[in-house]
């Protein structure tokens, strides 16, 4: 036997956060497995396969995949559904695509994110039954960020170490933390009210103004997290809210 | 070297075309030079004039070589049904059901915000424009049935609400000659909830 044998790796725990075709019939696909971290792996024959495998390989849906071999990109063998086939209404599902894209670019390859794979398991769930697409978006961000080591001080001053008060004004300024302002809350401007940095600490975003007041912080520390990569769905999805808002 | 450079040239071009590797190019190659010499001419000058010749419909997106492509021009289609693809192969496995008879729309492609693709790529504004005019009643949404496919049916719809025009979508069930066993839980699914009353 070959003692450096190709490995083979059983119905492990995966989301499909995107693919695109090879070939005639073939698929590249990039995974998001529970216990090897994002992957990608080749899968034949799917375009034309009549074993369901292109059905299993949605994104949005929890499969079970089986892959075989050993460095940058495996094989895939088999995939089957762990769950219930893809239910994401169709005007959440751009949502959906905003999430995979933030994971296939901050995620780095084979590194296991347990702790991200279950986030984006509730978020996706809260995605398909919950009242609040934004909040959903911006606490994913902000768990995700905390989880990858780009965690946001929301509880106290950079510098002086006091508690933030809801009533003060604080710039954040990144890999620091809030520091107190003399000026008018701006979240465009980088300066948020401490009600807005207290309530994302805390996970208790009610107030509508809040979580667009927040939205401009995670963005910057996102921003800052991708080190200039571009996020394609962003740009998407503003060009689609345009069209979709623009008069008949 | 064991090629003159002209044959290097034809098998390095013939492996443009999709599944063909240097031993299959060269096997091409070789076939229209031994046996095939008239053969290799017609097809040199079908893909000069095709290459130069083919753009895309003004209306439709399909492949056209006037302003409009056939479909479009003909006066006998329903011009108040509209058939919204991904592709041209979609077009033409739609015809050749021959259970249809209105306009086409042709994407080239669905939205796909990771890759960029998003409504300039797929014309959607150019699908307005056709909305707005007025002839369209019914827009038939077909694109695939995968995660994209539906988001792109489900956005274009919304355009359509905006203009008035009636957005369907093609119902995914069991094919014809299938098993209930061997189909997959989520074409089961669509199917179950696009189950129709027998009279």
């Amino acid at each position: 036997m070959n003692p450096v044998a190709t490995h083979r790796i059983q119905l492990q725990p995966a989301y499909v956060l995107h693919q695109r075709p090879y070939r005639d019939t073939s698929r590249i696909v990039d995974l998001f497995t529970r216990d090897h971290g994002r992957m990608t792996v080749f899968a034949r024959g799917v375009r034309n396969s009549k074993t369901g495998l292109a059905a299993a390989l949605q994104s949005f849906q929890p499969i079970l995949v089986s892959w075989s071999g050993k460095g940058e990109a495996g094989q895939l063998v088999a995939a089957e559904l762990a769950g219930e086939p893809v239910n994401m209404p169709a005007m959440r599902m751009l949502s959906g695509f905003y999430l995979n894209e933030l994971l296939l670019k901050l995620l780095h390859l084979h590194d296991p994110q347990v702790e991200v794979f279950d986030l984006y398991n509730e978020t996706l769930q809260h995605l398909k039954t919950g009242s609040d697409e934004l909040l959903a978006l911006r606490l994913f961000e902000k768990r995700l960020l905390q989880a990858l080591g780009f965690g946001m001080s929301l509880q106290y001053e950079a510098e002086s170490g006091r508690p933030l008060e809801p009533d003060g004004c604080y710039r954040y300024v990144l890999e620091l933390g809030p520091l107190p302002v003399d000026a008018i809350p701006d979240a465009i401007k980088g300066v948020y009210t401490g009600a807005a940095l207290l309530a994302l600490g805390a996970e208790q975003l009610t107030d509508p103004r809040q979580i667009i007041e927040v939205r401009h912080l995670l963005r910057a520390a996102l921003d800052h997290a991708l080190d200039g990569r571009h996020l394609h769905s962003r740009e998407i999805l503003g060009d689609l809210r345009q069209m979709r808002f623009s008069k008949p | 070297m064991l090629y003159p450079p002209s044959l290097l040239q034809l098998i390095e071009a013939l492996r443009v075309l999709p599944g063909v590797g240097p031993k299959s190019a060269q096997r091409m190659a070789f076939h229209l030079l031994e046996r095939n010499r008239t053969g290799a001419q017609v097809l040199a000058t079908s893909l000069q004039a095709a290459s130069k010749d083919i753009g895309q419909c003004q209306r439709c997106r399909m492949f056209a070589e006037l302003e409009l492509c056939p479909v479009c021009a003909s006066t006998s289609r329903d011009q108040s049904l509209l058939c919204v693809v991904e592709s041209p192969a979609d077009v033409v496995a739609v015809e050749q059901s021959g259970s249809y008879k209105g306009l086409y729309f042709v994407l080239m492609g669905h939205l796909s915000p990771l890759d960029g693709i998003g409504p300039d790529e797929l014309g959607l504004s150019q699908l307005e424009d056709l909305f707005r005019a007025g002839h369209v009643q019914e827009a038939i949404l077909a694109t695939n049935p995968t995660v994209e496919g539906e988001a792109t049916a489900h956005f274009i719809a919304e355009l359509a609400l905006k203009h008035h025009v009636k957005p369907t979508r093609i119902a995914h069930g069991v094919p014809v000659g299938g098993e209930l066993e061997y189909v997959d839980g989520g074409t089961l699914a669509h199917a179950l909830a696009g189950r129709h009353v027998i009279r």
